[in-house]
């Protein structure tokens, strides 16, 4: 007999044997009390788990989806536009943030950051970022006009974004190329080259620059400068360009 | 000699399915973060031009450039290197604007300067119904130590306002001449036209398949200038 069966009670037992089973009935249930009960509590957790799987499979098709997979941060704030032309997914992209310039995941370059010759801080790019932003809409009703980060002191001073001079070809400051950089894309041109060659593609010379939007001219003319020069004999080189912006 | 035995049923009992959903609950925050809440375009560009100043088009043909300042816009139409006709388009004033009904606008808040973008893309739109509607090329310039300042953002909002006719919000089977203020501006959407067949049944050139935007309902973006190119001097 265990503690959760009920006992059998024998046809024509007598009063000591029910005083006996009863006593036995009140014994078990102390033992149950005293061991918190063992009475268990299933949860049902599989639709849960239906929910979950499903979320799983729609965001990884999302992130995986994403050709380009710019992760915004301080540092990098795509310009807004209202193109709509898809980005390739085999091409070339060339991050260029507020402070290095990356291909293939990798950090190539640095860039250094100037407001009135002091270097900037990452508060400083904060600021930036937000003086196209609309932080306070106001109120129609009490009648407080909207107001935003545009006035912040910052969104009017000269900000200068470059490369420094030892990164560039003969080290000179006025030269249009950033050797670190074509030293990077003339890897992974050869590398995509060789794979299309394999599998029988074409090679479409594709490059994606996906800049912040604080970059100045110089710098963006400077890294398509150096992405022109990248290519390999007889095979062709990059002669398409392209700039990822933020759909408005 | 096999012992002979009861063959009893195994119950293996429900699935813990704890350490499943303790990885999905580590895995889903991480692609959250991870996941991206807006979209990406891109805007197409030549390659770069560098030291040339007849731009597209070569010398002795019209061409149209848009010099990028800090104090504004100066849209130059040259025939080859000569100038033949010169606009400048300085910096405006306009007011912060609370979003309304009906799409419209109450522009009363502060104000704030930023590129007239409303009158580039006017102007614009002008000379290309009197020099060039045959021609889809415009140069994108800046000069001296502008360059190092001038942002990106700057040149993004400078090819939307001369790559395609927009029209009013709400308004959009007409293309509008002009905005009146940076706010209606900024609500605009490109205006489409019908296609013809021609158009329809053209192959894009290799390699730009999947550049060009899609055709929604038989109708295609009326564009300006299309393509840009930036000259560097």
């Amino acid at each position: 007999m265990t503690d959760n069966m009920e006992p059998m009670v024998p046809q024509g037992a007598s009063e000591a044997e029910l005083e006996e089973m009863e006593l036995k009935k009140q014994q078990s249930a102390e033992r149950r009390a005293k061991h918190g009960g063992e009475e268990k509590v299933s949860l049902t957790i599989t639709s849960l788990l239906d929910i979950m799987t499903i979320m799983l499979v729609f965001l990884l098709v999302s992130v995986t989806s994403d050709p380009l997979n710019v992760k915004l941060g301080a540092d990098m704030q795509l310009a807004g536009s209202t193109a709509d032309i898809t980005p390739m997914s085999d091409s070339i992209a060339i991050q260029v943030t507020k402070g290095n310039i990356i291909v293939d995941s990798k950090n190539v370059v640095d860039i250094r950051c100037q407001i009135g010759g002091e270097p900037c801080t990452v508060e400083d790019w904060e600021k930036m970022n937000r003086c196209e932003d609309a932080r306070d809409p106001g109120d129609a009703a009490s009648g407080k006009a909207p107001s935003d980060g545009r006035f912040d002191p910052i969104c009017v001073k000269e900000v200068r974004f470059f490369v420094d001079k030892q990164d560039k070809e003969g080290a000179s400051k006025d030269s249009m190329v950033i050797e670190p950089l074509r030293k990077a894309l003339e890897q992974l041109v050869k590398r995509q080259m060789d794979e299309d060659e394999q599998l029988g593609r074409k090679f479409k010379g594709v490059v994606t620059l996906v800049a912040d939007k604080e970059i100045p001219y110089s710098l963006l003319m400077e890294v398509l400068y150096t992405a022109g020069r990248v290519g390999v004999k007889g095979k062709g080189g990059l002669s398409q360009f392209r700039f990822a912006i933020k759909k408005m | 000699m096999a012992k002979l035995g009861r063959v009893t049923d195994v119950d293996l009992g429900d699935p813990d399915l704890i350490p499943i959903m303790s990885i999905m609950c580590i895995l889903i925050p991480m692609l959250i973060y991870s996941f991206v809440f807006f979209e990406v375009k891109v805007q197409e560009v030549s390659m770069p031009k560098y030291g040339a100043s007849g731009g597209a088009g070569g010398p002795g043909m019209l061409n149209l450039t848009v010099v990028v300042g800090r104090g504004g816009f100066v849209l130059k139409v040259q025939e080859g290197a000569n100038p033949k006709e010169t606009f400048e388009i300085e910096k405006g004033r306009f007011n912060i604007c609370q979003d309304g009904e009906d799409l419209e606008c109450t522009c009363t808040g502060e104000q704030f300067e930023d590129y007239n973008y409303p009158e580039l893309y006017k102007k614009t739109r002008e000379l290309k119904k009197k020099y060039f509607v045959d021609q889809n090329t415009l140069n994108i310039l800046t000069l001296g130590n502008d360059k190092d300042v001038i942002p990106f953002k700057v040149f993004a909002r400078t090819i939307d306002a001369v790559r395609a006719e927009l029209s009013v919000a709400g308004k959009p089977d007409e293309p509008a001449a002009s905005f009146d203020n940076l706010c209606r501006y900024q609500r605009a959407t490109v205006f489409k036209k019908e296609t013809d067949a021609a158009t329809a049944t053209e192959t894009p050139a290799e390699g730009e398949g999947e550049a060009t935007a899609v055709a929604e309902g038989g109708k295609v973006p009326s564009e300006m200038f299309p393509k840009v190119v930036f000259l560097v001097q």
